[in-house]
């Protein structure tokens, strides 16, 4: 037991660091556009954290979570829109023909409507979406291809409805929130630090589901829902929950990345910015949150920086860092720092093994198993 | 401990026109240890997966307990009325632990909720030792149960069903693919399980069934061909026909 306790001290040292290192040291050491920057990276964290809860940890590949980012995003952009019109009609409806507010946009008017809708809506469109696939047993592949559909028909509905939604301009030229001014150094400060302490706090909260017999329920759903149904539990009741949750998580983080990045467009919630959102997952490494963490900044870090160095190339960069890790480190990075540290799950265990075990298990225990991208493992 | 636990009124299940189970009925008693055999597609598993909700009868009723028709139940809800299912092939939480598949299966309270929010209680830690203890695995508690031999995945697996205190217990070849020393071992846990249960047991393995069974029921084409004292049966010549594959042209009774 020494050793887990030992194990939990250096996570809670890493977790310290960690904060320190974003709430001070980046406040005071990076400049107004890379703070900016690395607050949108910190939002997309959030919504990693979310996918992997429904991919890494249950075993379901969603690939419409843009669609949730979106709806999240659209939801504090009306409200953000709304301010900047002072009192009159958004540009763009003017534009459109419109003469009046529609109905649905006038709560958006209170800041705090537009931030509970930001997460209720997806987690309320997750519920029933969830409720009609898990519980008729849609599983695996057509599961990720439906999702796939998801977000092909929300950013046509996006696109079609310019009157109401923008169109494919999407909603931006924001001026202020809750009266203070977006340009200002300050406003955006705080927006990053509320955004940073959001990732810590929903860290802390995912990482104490999971460790409840909750999240191995969910664990036991990705590797046998067959015997999970027959030890008496309703697979579909925990995956409808696992995808609201992490539709929510998802609204949440597009609500966060619209007031730092100032835009948000159908573009944004469409097939392939969902498809890039579980890369990050499978870089930073599946069923480990800290990886999801640190696939979404790394991965946005890499790409930020690779555009600027190479502008014409880097999307080949990109590609060639994806193809690379996902052949050399299944596991994604935390996988690959794990096989340094010798960390693994199954060798926590060690201390307490029969040595007759131990001389079976030489060469690697937990080494030589991988997942595959849907969730299945192989040698 | 007397009377009927489960029993099958003209049962069918129907694959497309293949009938898997043609028109069974059948019963069984608290407290009985009944061995279901026959030749491959006799359709013994089937009638296993109709008992817990894995397939859906055509037509026909399960009767368990007071309950009147539980094949229309959802598996899990099934689980929760007292039935409780182990596969022909082990399948057991491989990424978890021993002891957190035992968790698993000793909660009550299957609700996300309560998952999240009711820690194990004393009794239910005591009833996974006393698990542990009876399969033999307590050296194993903490390992992952992927790492465990195909003989103790099957012992950990039955731990799961018998924790969760069922009132019926339906297993599908429970030695299979075991050593004789292990086979002897499952046998006497299965003795000790059935003092306090109903057991219905799918086997194949004839050494196994003769050691340990009293009655058994032979399947054969989706029916019930013969149903009785493990020897009388053996004796039966439309057994040994079904077995032996003999031709019908040279038994005539």
């Amino acid at each position: 037991m020494e050793g887990v306790s030992k194990y939990l001290v250096k996570e809670k040292l890493i977790f310290l660091l960690a904060a320190v290192l974003l709430l001070v040291v980046a406040p005071l050491t990076l400049s107004g556009f890379r703070l900016n920057l690395l607050g949108k990276f910190l939002a997309f964290a959030i919504l990693a954290l979310g996918i992997d809860l429904i991919w890494g940890y249950t075993g379901i590949l969603s690939l419409g979570h843009g669609v949730f980012f979106g709806l999240g995003a659209y939801c504090m952009a009306m409200y953000l829109k709304l301010e900047a019109a002072a009192g009159k009609l958004p540009d763009f409806m003017v534009w459109s023909g419109l003469n009046d507010l529609p109905w649905f946009w006038e709560p958006f008017r209170h800041a705090g409507f537009a931030l509970g809708m930001a997460i209720l809506l997806p987690v309320v469109l997750a519920t029933i979406l969830g409720f009609l696939t898990f519980r008729n047993r849609i599983q695996g592949v057509y599961f990720s291809i439906l999702s796939q559909a998801l977000a092909i028909i929300f950013t046509t509905l996006f696109i079609g409805q310019q009157k109401y939604t923008g169109g494919t301009n999407g909603l931006t030229n924001y001026k202020t929130i809750l009266g203070y001014s977006l340009s200002s150094p300050v406003t955006q400060t705080v927006l990053y630090l509320i955004t940073a302490v959001t990732l810590g706090w929903v860290y802390l909260l995912c990482r104490s589901m999971v460790k409840t017999r909750f999240g191995r329920v969910l664990m036991a759903i990705r590797d046998g829902e067959n015997r999970a149904r027959f030890t008496g539990y309703d697979p579909a009741l925990y995956k409808v929950f696992i995808y609201a949750f992490s539709a929510g998580l998802a609204g949440l983080a597009g609500a966060l990345f619209v007031t730092q990045v100032g835009i948000i467009s159908p573009a944004m919630m469409g097939i392939v910015p969902s498809i890039e959102m579980a890369i990050w997952v499978a870089i930073g490494g599946r069923g480990t949150l800290v990886g999801a963490i640190l696939g979404a900044i790394l991965v946005n870090a890499a790409k930020s920086s690779l555009s600027e160095a190479f502008p014409s190339a880097w999307l080949f960069f990109i590609g060639a860092l994806f193809v690379g890790v996902v052949i050399f480190f299944p596991e994604g990075i935390m996988g690959f720092l794990k096989s340094l540290s010798g960390q693994q799950r199954g060798k926590k265990y060690y201390g307490r093994l029969p040595q007759s075990i131990l001389d079976m298990t030489k060469g690697g225990l937990g080494n030589g198993w991988h997942y595959s991208l849907l969730g299945k493992r192989h040698r | 401990m007397a009377g009927t636990i489960l029993s099958l009124e003209n049962v069918t299940v129907d694959f497309f026109g293949f009938k898997a189970i043609n028109g069974l009925s059948s019963f069984l008693n608290h407290g009985e240890l009944r061995f279901l055999i026959g030749p491959n597609g006799a359709g013994k598993t089937t009638l296993l997966d109709v008992i817990c909700g894995k397939t859906k009868p055509t037509s026909g009723r399960v009767i368990f307990k007071d309950h009147k028709d539980i094949g229309r139940h959802r598996e899990h809800q099934i689980v929760r009325l007292g039935i409780s299912r182990k596969f022909q092939t082990p399948s057991v939480f491989r990424n978890l632990t021993v002891f957190e598949n035992l968790e698993l299966a000793v909660q009550k309270d299957r609700g996300v909720w309560a998952a999240m929010f009711s820690p194990l209680s004393n009794e239910q830690q005591e009833a996974i030792d006393d698990t542990l203890v009876k399969t033999g695995l307590t050296d194993q508690a903490h390992i992952q149960a992927d790492l465990l031999s195909h003989g103790q995945k099957q012992w950990l697996e039955i731990g799961m069903q018998l924790i969760q205190d069922p009132d019926l217990l339906l297993l599908d070849e429970p030695v299979a693919g075991m050593t004789k020393k292990e086979t002897e071992k499952t046998g006497e846990l299965l003795l000790e399980i059935t003092k306090e249960r109903s057991v219905l047991v799918v086997e194949h393995d004839m050494e196994f069934v003769r050691n340990f069974a009293t009655k058994v029921t032979v399947m054969h084409e989706g029916k019930i061909l013969c149903e009785g004292q493990v020897d009388k049966v053996q004796q039966d010549p439309r057994v040994i026909e079904v077995y032996l594959g003999r031709g019908r042209d040279n038994v005539k009774h």
